[in-house]
């Protein structure tokens, strides 16, 4: 079996699923300048928005960049294990989630080892704010799952608020659709088909046991239990 | 409409643009409306089409230097040579017996005993229980021209073997381990070895860098 190196152009345009083959079989075959070119384009593709997402929940950016990475290498080596469960998108979002988990978690665990300074403040406190915000990003399969449960109508107003339409364009274009029940569509109705949406997409993760897609062992940051 | 939407539809042009970072945006919501705003940004980037490739944005950025770290570390397979062999075998469809054929083969052993001794390195090899700094180089050669990779992938990859869960154990080279005793590094005495009295040339080949054959 002879590994036939690709060029830029090509790789560029492999999907997803063809690119980390594409990886994986130039590691097999030492490629060396071949996993280089294969890793910059899947890193190129996926940076700038893992990056954002992580910024959401974590402060530093040495902490970000290094939650990325983990989280790019621990998606492509599952899946060069073949243990993606499905879409290349869907593994590295729960990679990411659990990473984000992860450094909450070790970060509690070392703040509580390190115990109360010599005044007595417990470091803990200074993160009480945002370890209420942090039940972790939302979930891709919560959402696809969710949109699947929408009818047409519903389905295309959310797709166009994720898109960050404004309300008052996706009622006007909604209207003109000839779905279902979607003449005299109103920017409130719009509103109020997304704050649903919203709640719906976040319930499942609130749910203890449900925040990484696999019972946890222990209690998650953030979550209320 | 709130100040989160409005907050929101800036940052999706601001990102789309080129400007990713969500964190002044965040700082301008209110405290009670900052939660809704992360999601709807979130919900934003859960739909976001990945990158095109920009081989002049790429050269010198943050995913150039990430990208270089992360070949280097993905070119050592996570298990070594029991994750490594298995998998390439798989891919090429063949079965152990057939590696052993030909790495027997190409090492020149006779007999059915050399052939058999052959296969019991080979399955330790796949099992992670043979020191990879033994190996010698006609062995690597010969398993790199089977699967079509190279000697130093296996080398790489055989310094990070771990042994699978029941496997038999380490097979270590007796005479190596005894330079280590003699320098004060060595590991504790290993537990078992295919070496019976004086090591004969297969168990040269696995155990012994050096062996040309």
């Amino acid at each position: 079996l002879k590994f036939r190196p690709k060029g830029e152009n090509e790789l560029s345009r492999l999907s997803d699923d063809d690119l980390v083959a594409y990886l994986s079989a130039a590691r097999d075959a030492g490629q060396g300048d071949q996993v280089l070119r294969a890793t910059g384009i899947f890193v190129f593709s996926r940076i700038e928005v893992l990056k954002a997402r992580a910024k959401l929940k974590i402060e530093q950016d040495e902490d970000v960049e290094e939650i990325v990475q983990d989280t790019i290498e621990g998606t492509l080596r599952a899946a060069f294990d073949g243990q993606s469960p499905g879409e290349l998108f869907n593994l590295m979002d729960t990679v990411l989630r659990r990473r984000i988990a992860d450094f909450y978690m070790k970060r509690e665990r070392s703040l509580s080892f390190a115990g109360p300074d010599p005044d007595g403040n417990d470091p803990l406190d200074q993160y009480a704010d945002t370890e209420e915000a942090i039940p972790g990003l939302l979930s891709r399969v919560v959402l696809d799952e969710q949109l699947g449960l929408c009818s047409d109508r519903d389905r295309m107003i959310i797709e166009m608020k994720m898109a960050a339409h404004p309300s008052l364009d996706i009622a006007e274009k909604v209207s003109g659709s000839g779905l279902p029940d979607s003449a005299g569509m109103t920017a409130a109705n719009v509103d109020q088909i997304w704050r649903r949406f919203k709640v719906r997409v976040r319930q499942p993760l609130l749910e203890p046991g449900s925040y990484l897609d696999e019972p946890p062992d222990e209690p998650r940051p953030g979550i209320q239990t | 409409m709130s100040s989160a939407d409005r907050i929101f539809e800036e940052y999706a042009a601001a990102f789309r643009d080129g400007k990713s970072d969500p964190r002044p945006y965040l700082e301008q919501a209110s405290e009670d409306e900052r939660e809704d705003l992360m999601e709807m940004i979130d919900l934003f980037l859960l739909r976001a089409e990945r990158a095109e490739w920009d081989p002049d944005a790429f050269r010198g950025s943050d995913a150039e230097r990430m990208s270089e770290l992360l070949a280097e570390r993905l070119l050592v397979p996570d298990g070594g040579w029991s994750e490594m062999l298995p998998r390439m075998r798989m891919r090429l469809g063949i079965k152990r017996a057939q590696v052993v054929t030909a790495l027997a083969r190409s090492l020149k052993a006779g007999g059915s005993d050399e052939v058999e001794k052959v296969g019991d390195y080979y399955n330790d090899m796949e099992h992670g229980n043979l020191r990879a700094a033994g190996v010698s180089r006609p062995v690597l050669e010969s398993i790199a021209e089977i699967y079509g990779t190279t000697i130093e992938a296996l080398r790489r990859a055989g310094e990070a073997t771990v042994p699978t869960s029941g496997a038999g154990g380490p097979v270590y080279a007796r005479s190596v381990d005894a330079v280590e005793q003699d320098l004060g590094m060595a590991s504790p005495e290993p537990a078992f070895s295919r070496i019976k009295g004086e090591p004969d040339r297969i168990d040269r080949f696995f155990t012994d860098p050096d062996f040309e054959g």
